[in-house]
């Protein structure tokens, strides 16, 4: 039986963790009900035409214990992260029920699914005018026990602050297949900037549903990098809403299937104010029967004028058996805009490995030049040394080359 | 003087199409020669196929390098014997820094890493004498550059490998006047009675600064004519046309 079948057939009432308190199992009760009227998504539907979880038996993982463990590692006391019971501060609650109500209004089955099911709830609060330059790492961390975790984070940012995020997910192998489903929301306030490094370092085993999603209010600028390194099947989502004038979203992402794997990762740019500017830039490398789909929808709406957008999706595929799909989707109704867009899918360039073997490389440190620089274009935008060569390392030791 | 590179009755194709129709050429340690010839007339694939490019088939002939066949080595093997290309369009290696790839095949050449310091000493040399700014190393190879910039970039190359044959394809297209001295001031640096210099080129303008020791007239996949530096003078003033049926 089908996941779909499973969720439509069975979908289990969601529990009252103790601890939670009584508002949270509300909305999960108000998601559980609305979940249970909505169609799960099916191949029938654009953005899940390719990525099929057909032999995950999703009701296996619902209502279990996390095996999740999240740790912000900063000394900084002006950065809090607190679970809901843990909240005293009456306008952050606030802010969280209007987030939650608006899932709840968004008819999307996943986020509905994170707030119903979600095991493991985490509210990161920055506040107005901080100033921190420095990365602080969020590590998740799936436990050897590790059956599923679902998880739903929320990321305030006050005005006028700089805030670095690397949000770091890690897991080791397993044997048993495993699951996370997650949704990370980011409010970016007036005047600030976010720069946030989703890395997602995922056993083989690992079935994921990812709904990654950014607002702007004016003027804020977000440097959002999306680093997938491993998972047996994942669909991501990422939606960055520039909801207000001057708002600014740059996004980087590097993506290596292998053995296999099947990636699909679903970029959203909304741009629904005028003055408003997004980039995108999405390489892969592929290669051992690896699947990856690339799909870039850009919305200008008619009333959003003076507005810059590009996107750029380049595949690199070591292999023939491995496949690379691109789907660059530009809905743009306004007159007043720029906008580029873009793919490229190729083997490697026999030109430049000529050039680097008429340098005294051998042919495979010249292939091992050829696809680190690949890599390192997006690396090196990383302002942080120390993560972008982490990174490069382990990118590089996925494909094996 | 000793020999550095034989050419012998050379044939040359690509896929069906024949290229090179039996090419000879010595070239002793110590010597600059030129190569000139027409647009297609097969001078580029010469320099290609010393360097062993795989899309070339040999069909006939020999390379002697140092008194030594090198047609069964692989591009990389040649470089490391001391075969250096300067490429007429080399190809952008994004992601890759100048500094990183100078070190890169630095060490693919002399088979280990130079000291950090030792490598920082000859690169401001070289980059100085070039006048290349400092900001050029920072920047991926041969992405964005100007073509100007490319062939500093291959002449930079040059002069740190110190290879003992260099061959320089079209180094002088795309080049100002003043980028043209420059990078003709770099290409005399590394004259010396150890190595060889091996240009192609269409014009003569480049051999007012490099002066070259023996010309060759290229046409129809073959040297056709050979003579000294006046020869290339000769060219200038009257064309190719007129070599048609000189002998060589």
């Amino acid at each position: 039986m089908s996941v779909v079948e499973l969720i439509k057939s069975s979908l289990p009432n969601v529990t009252h963790n103790e601890s939670e308190p009584s508002w949270i199992f509300e909305y999960k009760n108000l998601a559980y009900e609305k979940l249970i009227h909505l169609s799960p998504p099916d191949s029938k539907l654009e953005s899940w035409r390719k990525v099929k979880f057909n032999n995950l038996n999703l009701n296996e993982y619902l209502n279990s214990e996390s095996s999740l463990i999240v740790n912000l590692k900063t000394n900084d006391n002006l950065i809090k992260l607190s679970k809901p019971e843990e909240l005293s501060n009456q306008k952050i609650i606030d802010n969280i029920k209007h987030n939650f109500s608006n899932i709840l209004n968004s008819n999307n089955f996943y986020k509905l699914f994170s707030l119903a099911y979600n095991n493991l709830t985490y509210i990161l609060d920055v506040p107005d005018n901080y100033n921190g330059t420095e990365p602080i790492e969020l590590e998740s961390s799936f436990q050897s026990n590790s059956k599923s975790a679902i998880l739903l984070l929320i990321i305030n940012i006050g005005k006028n602050s700089h805030f670095v995020l690397h949000d770091n997910l890690k897991s080791s192998y397993l044997e048993s297949l495993n699951f996370f489903n997650s949704y990370t929301l980011t409010n970016i306030g007036e005047s600030s900037k976010a720069e946030i490094i989703h890395e997602e370092n995922f056993n083989n085993s690992n079935f994921h549903i990812r709904n990654i999603e950014y607002n702007h209010e004016r003027d804020s600028k977000s440097i959002i990098y999306y680093f997938n390194l491993d998972g047996y099947k994942g669909k991501t989502f990422i939606e960055s809403n520039l909801n207000k004038k001057g708002s600014e979203s740059d996004l980087f992402g590097i993506a290596v299937p292998s053995k296999k794997e099947i990636q699909d990762i679903e970029f959203s740019l909304n741009h629904l104010d005028s003055y408003t500017s997004s980039s995108l830039k999405l390489k892969t490398v592929m290669k051992d029967k690896s699947h990856h789909i690339f799909t870039g929808n850009l919305n200008i709406p008619r009333t959003s004028l003076h507005v810059t957008a590009s996107q750029l999706n380049n595949n690199l595929i070591l292999d023939k058996t491995s496949r690379a799909e691109s789907m660059p989707k530009l809905e743009v109704f306004a007159d007043d805009v720029k906008c580029s867009h873009g793919a490229t899918m190729s083997e490697i360039n026999e030109d430049q490995l000529f050039y680097l073997m008429s340098r005294g490389l051998s042919i495979s440190d010249s292939r091992h030049l050829i696809v680190e620089g690949f890599i390192t274009e997006i690396l090196d935008k990383i302002k942080s040394s120390t993560i972008a060569q982490d990174l490069k390392d382990k990118f590089l030791r996925k494909i094996g080359i | 003087m000793s020999e550095i590179i034989k050419i012998i009755d050379l044939k040359a194709k690509i896929g069906e199409t024949e290229i090179l129709k039996g090419v000879n050429l010595t070239i002793h340690s110590g010597e600059v020669h030129a190569i000139m010839g027409k647009n297609g007339s097969g001078k580029s694939t010469l320099s290609n196929i010393i360097l062993g490019h795989p899309n070339y088939s040999i069909t006939g002939g020999d390379i002697l390098f140092k008194g030594e066949s090198i047609l069964a080595l692989k591009p990389d093997e040649r470089a490391r014997l001391g075969i250096f290309l300067s490429f007429q369009y080399p190809t952008a290696i994004p992601g890759v820094t100048v500094t990183n790839f100078l070190r890169t095949i630095l060490k693919g050449i002399k088979g280990k890493d130079m000291p950090v310091k030792e490598f920082r000493q000859i690169v401001k040399k070289e980059t100085s004498e070039l006048k290349i700014e400092d900001s050029f190393l920072g920047r991926y190879v041969n992405d964005g550059f100007s073509g100007g910039e490319k062939k500093r970039n291959e002449i930079l190359q040059m002069s740190i490998l110190k290879p003992y044959l260099s061959i320089l394809d079209e180094t002088d297209s795309g080049l100002d006047i003043d980028a043209l001295k420059t990078v003709c001031d770099g290409i005399n640096k590394n004259r010396n009675q150890d190595s060889a210099i091996l240009l192609i080129t269409h014009y003569q303008r480049m051999l007012n600064y490099v002066v070259p020791d023996k010309v060759h007239v290229f046409m129809d996949g073959k040297i056709v004519l050979s003579g000294d530096k006046n020869l290339a003078l000769e060219l200038e003033e009257k064309g190719y046309d007129w070599v048609v049926g000189a002998k060589p």
